[in-house]
């Protein structure tokens, strides 16, 4: 579907948002919410019918139990034959090592939310504070956000009631919050329930994971029917809170807000002080040149192509609101680490949302060097019967009555249970994006290419850990267990760093509301501006942080009234 | 959901006396004959057929050539044969499972069948799988990265489906589907590596993806896997609106484990499967 979504009638626009995923939706509304005229650019397919119809039982999907159309035939995928993006772990690699996808996130109306089973955390009120806790950290850059916790804790409550967030009040290890979570925990898993039983043997504090996905009616959604399709995939009835249908739609209905789908910024044209942008070019469905002008511009495509497009805006020279030579630098991603246990028994992980408890007992404690920084930890399930096949087929060469018989018996899919731990990644000025110098898009475009290593910080968190994460396996009943290895490529999906934010123009790409410290009508509002990258999965805070930067800018130094 | 993160370099020493394959008679009904534009001809479907029972033979329930997977590749290589693409079936719902009743029972509405349409395919989509089928060679102006060495170009699925076919019915000593399963076997390691991984990779795609993509007829494949398909609308927890909570459905518990017998439970050959990966990535055996 290309058709302009929204307010068709729109001609000028206050401001031009790039990108509708949790980033660009939570602004979005609330911009919208206050008035300002928006225009959305999304680069990918609009999968939703009647995203602007307030009729009950709207939107409609074309999202679906379709294992083929979501993971083999790039249904929200941005294809690496006409749009790769290249990878080396450093220059000293040369030009590239890979090819491909690299942490690709999905292009499609409603952006990474659409394919996440949204796990949603909140912060802890310390992962603001890393600078200043951690200190000099030999080869990072860790740095204290330039908003604490305190200051964003009414976004999130805003930001978790626009997506529908369940969870359990007072779970342990929960920041403060002044409110309860809008839902209870929905239905848990039978795999995730085994795991916690484990996690709680050992002295561990499991808890129901806060969750982006309807447990009850809400907002006009149908609660969610534990259909197993969750991670990777569209929800075919709108129970996960993607962008999509929650705060874009609310933008849309508004009617101060227009959406086109299949739109491609490429490029910000600044005026000729390079301090101001003048108008964005983009090209449209059939790729024809489109140039659009408003007051201000929002940079919400990811990180990656957010840095992509300050570099695209100024071919020859440091890139758009780059005094301090940081854009595309302090690239983050976390580092996760795979434990996975087999068991006699069949777990059903087919069977609910994926995850639907964690623990956070493995954050560890600033500067502690027995509890080093990691993250939370997933207690979930295993992918679908088609990567299991894949599995077998070309990682063991099975083939035949071998395979067949392995599939039935589905030993590495519906007997797992997946412990996944996300880990505090440290960021490091080397680990940045910027062009390929060779490789094109289908539009001949410079792809971004992603230079990233490791940093010791995160790999000994593993190594303290990943026993510690068998032990669990282990304690929940697991017959095997082991650690499946580190990606070569990253392929985390949670994406941070890139324009980060600050106080210092020196030190920082965007000040703490968002907005460019070079390039006064630009902005950025997603997780390019994470200073550091938390431990916890950052989608709720990418929704937070663009609330709190929508609200800044329209109403600069009382944001919250924005909101209320 | 993760995947296991097995590679095939770090397993394919490791395994090989794990991964001898056997061939099991396909008892397969006759290749059908296309509904819409061809790719294959009558030689190949029946060739084709026979290695994708080669690949998952039939055991109780049918092997992927039977259950459809001339069918599947040929509507794949045939996607943009039509007036429009027909790459991505529609959604939300198949019409294979009902809308849950308001008391969180199932109820007898079911929906409309979603998956009988194929949907809008966006440009930069297009281009890719042009590409992916027709390669740079049959597509205007080739791909992106042509010149770049170690890039492109990109060789097709219809160029190489049709030199991997060709080169399997002439190697083969008599018709593929006439061979016993020792002489399936020959021919299937005599394939061209890229044409036999592109092979496995669809008859695999073929077996577990919704019937409308044209393998998998009436969920078989599904059913040899244990697995319910697309359960949407009806799902596996539904809400019972009068009691403001949920209810378990029948038979597929969420939160408990499964009522009655392991329908296929782990044999040796499997335990000593995982067994070998555990010990390899320098695993835990537990009991």
């Amino acid at each position: 579907m290309t058709a302009v979504v929204g307010n068709a009638s729109l001609a000028t626009f206050d401001v031009i948002v790039v990108g509708s995923g949790s980033g660009g939706g939570p602004l979005a509304e609330v911009l919208c919410r206050n008035g300002q005229k928006v225009l959305v650019l999304e680069a990918g397919p609009n999968h939703f019918a009647g995203l602007d119809d307030p009729t009950p039982g709207r939107p409609g999907t074309l999202f679906a139990n379709d294992e083929v159309k979501l993971t083999r035939r790039g249904f929200i995928a941005a294809d690496p034959l006409v749009e790769p993006r290249t990878f080396r772990a450093s220059a000293a690699d040369g030009e590239r090592t890979f090819t491909g996808d690299v942490n690709g996130l999905p292009r499609t109306v409603g952006g990474g939310a659409v394919h996440a089973d949204l796990k949603t955390p909140r912060f802890q009120p310390d992962d603001f504070r890393l600078g200043t806790l951690l200190g000099d950290v030999a080869g990072a850059s860790f740095a204290d956000w330039p908003v604490g916790y305190d200051e964003l804790e009414p976004f999130y409550g805003y930001a978790e009631r626009i997506m529908g967030v369940q969870g359990l009040d007072g779970a342990p290890g929960d920041p403060p919050r002044s409110r309860p979570y809008p839902m209870p925990p929905g239905v848990p898993m039978y795999v995730a329930l085994r795991a916690a039983e484990g996690a709680r043997k050992l002295g561990y504090a499991p808890f129901p994971y806060p969750t982006g996905v309807t447990s009850r009616p809400y907002d006009g959604r149908p609660p969610c029917t534990d259909c197993g399709y969750c991670g990777d995939y569209g929800c075919p009835i709108n129970a996960k809170g993607s962008p999509a249908v929650t705060s874009l739609r609310k933008a849309l209905l508004t009617g101060n807000c227009q959406l086109l789908p299949e739109t491609r910024a490429v490029r910000l044209v600044l005026d000729g002080a390079g301090t101001s942008v003048t108008a964005l070019e983009a090209l449209g469905p059939s790729g024809e040149a489109l140039t659009f002008t408003a007051d201000r511009y929002v940079l919400a495509a990811s990180p990656i192509e957010d840095a992509r497009l300050c570099f695209l805006s100024d071919p020859d020279g440091a890139g758009v609101g780059n005094s301090s030579g940081l854009v595309g630098r302090n690239l983050t991603f976390h580092f996760q680490t795979i434990a996975i246990g087999v068991f006699e028994e069949r777990m059903h992980g087919h069977r609910g949302r994926s995850v639907t408890h964690g623990m956070s007992d493995f954050r560890g404690v600033p500067g502690d060097p027995a509890r080093p920084l990691a993250g939370i930890v997933e207690l979930g399930a295993a992918a679908g019967p088609l990567t299991e096949a894949f599995n077998y087929a070309f990682d063991l060469s099975m083939i035949g009555a071998d395979l067949r018989r392995t599939l039935r018996q589905s030993p590495l899919r519906d007997r797992l249970m997946v412990l996944t731990m996300q880990a505090e990644d440290a960021p490091q000025p080397a680990n940045r994006v910027d062009l390929d110098p060779e490789v094109r898009d289908l539009d001949g475009l410079p792809v971004a290419r992603v230079t990233y290593a490791n940093h010791p910080f995160e790999l000994s968190a593993r190594a303290h850990y990943a026993p510690r994460l068998l032990d669990v396996l282990a304690a929940a009943g697991a017959r095997w267990a082991f650690i499946a290895p580190a990606d070569a490529v990253p392929s985390s999906r949670h994406i941070m760093g890139t324009l980060r934010s600050g106080a210092d123009p020196a030190a920082s790409v965007c000040d703490p509301t968002g907005r460019f410290h070079d390039v006064g009508n630009l902005y950025a509002a997603d997780g390019a501006l994470f200073p550091t990258s938390s431990g916890f999965n950052p989608t709720l805070t990418v929704s937070t942080l663009a609330t709190y930067v929508a609200a800044s800018m329209v109403s600069p130094g009382a944001p919250e009234k924005a909101i209320t | 959901m993760a995947s296991i993160g097995l590679t095939r370099r770090q397993f394919l020493e490791l395994v090989a006396s794990a991964s001898a394959a056997a061939a099991l008679p396909a008892g397969c009904r006759p290749p059908q004959p296309p509904a819409g534009p061809a790719f294959l001809t009558a030689a190949d479907r029946a060739a084709l057929t026979a290695l994708a029972d080669h690949i998952l033979p039939a055991d109780a329930l049918p092997g992927a050539g039977a259950l459809g997977a001339a069918e599947y590749v040929e509507r794949l290589l045939t996607v943009f044969e039509w007036s429009a693409p027909r790459l991505w079936l529609g959604g939300p719902f198949s019409g294979r499972f009902p809308f849950p009743a308001p008391d969180g029972t199932r109820s007898a509405d079911f929906p409309e069948n979603g998956f009988e349409t194929f949907v809008h395919v966006d440009r930069a989509t297009e281009r890719a799988w042009r590409l992916r089928l027709y390669g740079s060679g049959g597509v205007e102006g080739g791909g992106p990265n042509d010149a770049v060495p170690g890039i492109g170009p990109v060789e097709g699925l219809r160029p190489l489906f049709r030199r991997g076919l060709d080169a399997a019915i002439a190697a083969a000593p008599a018709p593929i589907e006439t061979l016993d399963a020792g002489g399936v076997l020959d021919v299937f390691n005599g394939l061209d590596p890229a044409f036999r991984r592109a092979l496995v990779e669809l008859v695999l795609e073929s077996f577990v993806a919704p019937p409308e993509y044209g393998g998998n007829q009436d969920g078989a494949g599904w059913q040899v896997l244990h697995v319910d398909g697309d359960v949407q609308p009806l799902g596996y927890s539904v809400f019972d609106h009068a009691a403001g909570d949920y209810r378990a459905r029948a038979g597929a518990p969420v939160s408990a484990a499964d009522p009655g017998p392991d329908p296929d439970p782990l044999d040796d050959a499997a335990r000593d499967l995982v067994e070998l990966i555990t010990v390899s990535l320098g695993g835990r055996i537990l009991s």
